[in-house]
């Protein structure tokens, strides 16, 4: 029982009840989206006056968008399982893992590609039903198990691969370098995945159980949701994108190696606080995560275009993770 | 008026039969029959502990019953989930919220079965469905609008708009008026009475006596699982419920007011910015002094600012003569003060840990030895609390968690005691405690003036705070409405003044002005 | 659901006596081990490797299991311990201080990171994973920004003064640690100071309202735990004449997984640390067997997360048996009905 839920009588709807924001302020609340778009037109607009000739570049803003494409699969996948009030910190060792088996097949299997992918498609959403089933039908916390089968997958991929795999035959090379309309494969794949999601998540009924299992999930039940199998699909959801997002990356890169999903939970995370979804679950978008997403995207090109130092980049992420969850619990708080 | 499926009133429509239930070591119901009738509103009465909600539960198929039959509309029935029982016409609506804040009510009471186009979600016909199912129930709420805007009892009213948007024949509430005010209370009855002309059968669970003659016309009580009968509400008084509840009557005396001693605690124009403002008061030495208003007054407020939990914006505190700043409530404890939270099991309790833990809690420092902490010094502060207060328990070893609700609260108190406070604030000292706890704790604190300490009584239950305090405070909308002796107080004028004041953004500020 | 009562007395047994069924494991196990390789592990070099080995672990352990009783955790540990190596041994080569102060300073920026965590969760209210999460990758990119990409290595015999000389033939780091185990062991188990963090990993807001100082306390453990692994990092640096580059990756990981093995459980206030020690044990054990048997090096993060969800499953599973066997001694009728099941 917070002191909020008891104040007041029963007043019409227009007026406020005593210590809530105002109404302008609470709507821009409210649409986290265009928030961050207005911050990204005010970025854009100091880089183009600070550093007029390297940011202000098709080239630039491409090199941006394909940097972060891959990973957006992960914020989407992130934004998922927040929204059910539950995160995977293994995305980044399934990511690693599936690219580690696509290129181990390639190189050393007669497998044709369908069946490759097939394969290492199975391997990720067995990864994902582990977590799946251990946290919605077990009950385990979501941020321990996914730890720890985080370390068992990545160990699973440096068992499979040392160092990894490269040089792969241009088949495969095709999806993630070959261009349309100028612009890389990935860009397309996260529009597309990023528009799909986005549909669906706003508006199909399964999709929308998520929040309803990440709001309540005494009120889901007996609205009928059923709450473990809806925790669990999330998971294999996820576990999908991660799948996506490693043998993309092998493609793109022309190797897979252990050390490419490193980290990329937590800047996920860290995407999708910023674009308004909820750490405690039941709210926030698709749409608003990737935004995050780009967001964190031009910060990395502008420490880089200003010369900072790479190894800044962890420094900065780590910062603005911390700040944009404190700025959410404040302003939760304050409601 | 169309809300749930018509019937003819009187009809059964949901039955009890023989219905027991166990859980390890206890058994909840011992052959429960009740029979729920169309068009009727049904309380269900008994203390904490008297198997009321297991009985709901029972109904509402969270859990199985382990023998007994259920019927509905005369066929006997199994129900394995509440999702079950929902389908088949049982709502119910439990006092935590189910609802997810961040949704629009339309969605929210539309969980999990929207209407659909194209198979995506059909927001125009959640509009409309939910704006229709709003505004049968009188309700003038915009579906499209985050539940979260709303205030707590608009979400209540969602909470059952919810439940009702299946046209179940039966809506079982649980406690439905705990967390709302008297006057949203009066709403809610209202839109009950609507329901019940309906044709709708309500099973209504309360332990409060006085809303049971409000609005109930069959009140069924229970007590220790068993079943201690049904009688029209119109048939029976007070008298014949408490003798049910409690297998006897209940005797409150006033004890005669001590001589007033000097102020020891003056609290002159204290704010919290938010919750209230200017509050004024003093506490005199020796005296049982009364907090009274509704629910949500901002009385707990006040004294958890004071207490250090909630930061203060304006006003002068003195304490002991002395002016103080209290931020903490270590620093409040180190001054003599002590308080006893509303929420038991939020606030009060380990309710893991064992009573001894519990009860030297807020008084560590005094069983140290240097810097350790001193385990005969726990167990025989625990030991001489334990039959101090006759806390039944089997031993100071006990987790809290296996008592009873009284003993609970006396594992508070003996917390508090420890402390030797020379202020104790008590906060619902009795709320879910059975009567024969509630008459202890109020000899208790007897007891405790008589030792020379000062106690502060917040409760919302009129009759208590008129036997035990000698004098009243009545705190409205976040302000003091007034102050009144004890001798001189009666329910009528408390109440009064419990609504002296409108609420914040209402129409007129009254002429009055503080206390 | 009830489980037959053989089970659940089976059940009470470990939870309530993990200590004393993880000895059982640990003697047990070290028997096998005996047999099965009777000249390599019960040597005396063996049994000096698994101390040092041993002691890093035990001093975060340490800190991670005040943490976890107190209902918090702390996942940049392992990033903290490998930048202290850095700035340990950046501090006394690149500065050219003397150790007399390096040590401390190392170890005051070890303070002054947990405080800011301790801070950030205590006093602003951010959930401590995600603050710690993100504060590990702050401390990782220091780290590499400050060593410039590559292990600080060829330490001076100063710098390494402090981890590499024997004492009554077991070496210095094993002695600290030994150190940290009798002093914590004592405040853990006797101080009054130490036993609030059971009440506030119980219950932090009862706690508060009990006047127990909840985010003092959460904060001094961030402090604590943070030194612990500074004091590891710098340690470790010492005793291998070198400040490698993510020497600490995955420590957190190991030392909650070594915590739970040990009883500690993820809810907070329940546990011992002679447990959580004994886990660490356990975990050393059996990486020094893994070792013995030759077993791809691979195979030992895999082990670790299969062991850290093994324990998780039976923190909560234990958990459930254990609170249907609490109800089966209730004293009164009031036993309230167990939640609504989903």
């Amino acid at each position: 029982m917070t002191a909020g839920q008891q104040a007041g009588a029963i007043r019409p709807a227009a007026s406020r009840p005593p210590g809530a924001a105002p109404a302008v302020l609470r709507r821009l609340a409210r649409n986290r989206v265009a928030v961050l778009l207005l911050i990204l037109a005010l970025y854009n607009l100091v880089f183009a006056v600070l550093r007029p000739a390297s940011f202000l570049s098709l080239d630039n803003y491409l090199s941006i968008l394909v940097n972060m494409s891959i990973e957006s699969f992960i914020v989407i996948g992130i934004t998922i399982l927040l929204v059910t009030g539950n995160l995977d910190l293994s995305l980044g060792a399934n990511m690693a893992l599936s690219g580690i088996l696509c290129g181990l097949l390639i190189k050393y299997s007669h497998l044709g590609l369908g069946e490759i992918l097939a394969v290492t498609l199975v391997a990720s959403i067995a990864m994902g039903a582990v977590n799946g089933y251990v946290i919605a039908y077990v009950g385990v916390n979501p941020i321990i198990t996914t730890l720890a089968t985080a370390f068992a997958y990545q160990g699973v991929a440096v068992w499979l691969a040392g160092p990894g795999f490269t040089d792969f035959p241009d088949y495969f090379k095709v999806y993630g370098q070959s261009r349309w309309l100028g612009v890389q494969g990935p860009v397309w794949y996260m529009l597309g995945i990023t528009a799909l999601f986005h549909l669906l998540l706003s508006n199909a009924p399964f999709f929308r159980n998520f929040y309803f299992v990440g709001g309540s999930k005494r009120g889901a039940a007996m609205s009928g949701i059923p709450v473990a199998r809806t925790v669990f699909s999330a998971f294999v959801i996820a576990a999908v994108l991660a799948n996506l997002a490693g043998v993309v990356t092998a493609s793109r890169f022309n190797s897979s190696m252990t050390s490419i999903g490193t980290g990329v939970e937590l800047r996920a995370v860290t995407a999708a606080v910023i674009g308004g979804v909820a750490f405690t679950g039941g709210s926030g978008t698709i749409l608003g995560a990737v935004l995050g997403a780009l967001f964190l995207a031009f910060v990395n090109n502008g420490l880089i275009l200003l010369g900072v130092e790479p190894s800044w980049q962890n420094v900065v992420v780590g910062i603005i993770l911390i700040l944009s969850i404190v700025i959410d619990v404040a302003t939760r708080r304050r409601r | 008026m169309t809300m749930g499926a018509a019937g003819e009133p009187g009809r059964v429509v949901l039955s009890a039969r023989d219905i027991e239930k166990s859980f390890p070591g206890v058994k909840a119901l011992k052959g429960v029959s009740v029979d729920f009738r169309a068009g009727q509103i049904h309380a269900v009465c008994g203390e904490n502990g008297a198997g009321k909600s297991t009985l709901m539960h029972v109904l509402a198929g969270a859990y199985p019953a382990d023998s007994g039959t259920i019927l509905y509309e005369g066929k006997p029935i199994t129900l394995h989930t509440q999702h079950q029982a929902n389908t088949l016409g049982i709502a119910i609506v439990y006092q935590e919220r189910s609802l997810v804040p961040g949704l629009t009510v339309g969605e929210n009471i539309f969980a999990g079965r929207q209407p659909r186009r194209l198979g995506l979600v059909d927001w125009r016909a959640v509009e409309r469905g939910a704006r229709q199912t709003l505004a049968q129930l009188g309700l003038e709420i915009d579906p499209r609008q985050l539940v979260v805007e709303l205030p707590a009892a608009l979400q209540q009213m969602v909470e059952i708009a919810k439940a009702l948007s299946v046209n179940p024949r039966v809506l079982i509430l649980d406690e439905p008026t705990a967390t709302v005010t008297q006057r949203e209370s009066e709403v809610l009855f209202g839109l009950l009475r609507r329901l019940r002309d309906g044709g709708l059968a309500i099973v209504y669970i309360s332990h409060r006596l006085a809303e049971i003659f409000q609005i109930a016309d069959h009140v069924t009580v229970l007590k220790d699982g068993a079943f201690m009968g049904t009688e029209e509400v119109s048939k029976v008084d007070e008298k014949w419920l408490i003798k049910r509840m409690v297998g006897r009557e209940l005797y409150v005396t006033r004890a005669p007011s001590p001589e007033a001693g000097e102020r020891i605690l003056e609290v002159e124009g204290l704010s919290d910015g938010d919750r209230f403002r200017e509050v004024g008061f003093h506490l005199r030495a020796g005296e049982i002094l009364g907090f009274s208003g509704l629910v949500g007054a901002g009385r707990t407020e006040v004294f958890q600012t004071l207490f250090g939990l909630r930061a203060r914006q304006a006003g002068r505190v003195r304490l002991f003569g002395k002016p103080v700043r209290i931020t903490s409530p270590r620093e409040a404890i180190a001054l003599g003060l002590g308080y006893l939270p509303e929420d038991r099991k939020e606030q009060g309790l380990f309710v893991e840990m064992a009573v001894c833990d519990n009860i030297v809690a807020a008084a560590l420092d005094r069983c140290r030895r240097f810097i350790e902490l001193d385990r005969k010094k726990v167990l025989r502060f625990s030991e001489e609390y334990r039959s101090r207060l006759s806390i039944a328990t089997p031993s100071v070893e006990q987790k809290v968690l296996n008592l009873s609700g009284g003993n609970q609260q006396k594992v508070v108190l003996a917390k508090w005691l420890l402390v030797n406070p020379r202020i104790l604030v008590v906060d619902e000292p009795t709320r879910g405690v059975d009567v024969g706890a509630k008459l202890e704790i109020y000899s208790i604190l007897r007891q405790l003036r008589e030792g020379g300490t000062s106690i502060v009584v917040i409760s919302s239950d009129l009759p208590e705070i008129l036997s035990i305090a000698d004098r009243i405070y009545v705190m409205c909308e976040g302000r003091i409405a007034g102050e009144i002796q004890g001798s001189a107080a009666t329910e009528e004028s408390l109440l009064s003044l419990s609504s002296r004041f409108e609420p914040p953004g209402g129409p007129a500020r009254p002429a009055g002005g503080e206390a | 659901m009830r489980p037959p009562d053989r089970l659940r007395a089976m059940g009470r047994a470990l939870l309530f006596r993990r200590s004393l069924s993880l000895l059982l494991v640990l003697l047990v196990f070290g028997g096998i081990m005996t047999a099965a390789y009777p000249d390599i592990f019960l040597s005396r070099y063996n049994f000096s490797s698994i101390l040092l080995n041993m002691s890093f672990d035990v001093m975060v352990v340490v800190g991670m299991t005040i943490l976890l009783i107190g209902g918090e955790v702390d996942l940049s540990v392992g990033w903290n311990l490998s930048m202290s190596g850095v700035i340990y041994a950046l501090l006394m080569t690149r500065l050219n201080l003397p150790l007399a102060v390096a040590l401390p300073v190392t170890l005051a920026i070890g303070a002054a990171c947990g405080a800011l965590v301790g801070w950030i969760v205590a006093y602003v209210g951010v959930n401590s994973f995600i603050a710690t999460l993100a504060a590990g990758l702050v401390y990782y990119g220091v780290e590499f920004w400050l060593a410039g990409g590559q292990s600080v290595t060829h330490l001076g015999p100063e710098v390494t003064s402090i981890g590499m000389a024997s004492w009554l033939g077991q070496q210095l780091p094993v002695w600290y640690a030994a150190g940290v185990v009798v002093v914590f062991l004592y405040l853990m188990n006797r101080t009054k100071a130490f036993r609030q963090y059971t009440y506030i990993g119980m219950n932090a807001q009862v706690a508060r309202y009990s006047g127990i100082p909840v985010a003092r306390m959460k904060l001094l453990a961030f402090v604590i735990s943070s030194v612990l692994a500074s004091f590891a990092g710098l340690i470790s640096a010492a005793r291998f004449a070198n400040a490698i580059l993510l020497v600490g990756q995955g420590m957190e990981l190991k030392a909650i997984t070594a915590a739970m093995v040990g009883g500690i459980s993820f809810t907070g206030g329940v546990g011992t640390l002679a447990g959580a020690l004994l886990g660490t044990l356990f975990i050393a054990l059996v990486n020094n067997a893994m070792i013995i048997a030759t077993i791809n090096a691979f195979w030992q993060p895999i082990f670790i997360g299969v062991v850290l969800l093994g324990a998780v499953v039976l923190d909560v599973v234990l958990l459930r048996v254990g609170s249907s066997v609490g109800r089966t001694r209730p004293t009164s009728k009031a036993a309230q009905p167990p939640a609504a099941p989903e």
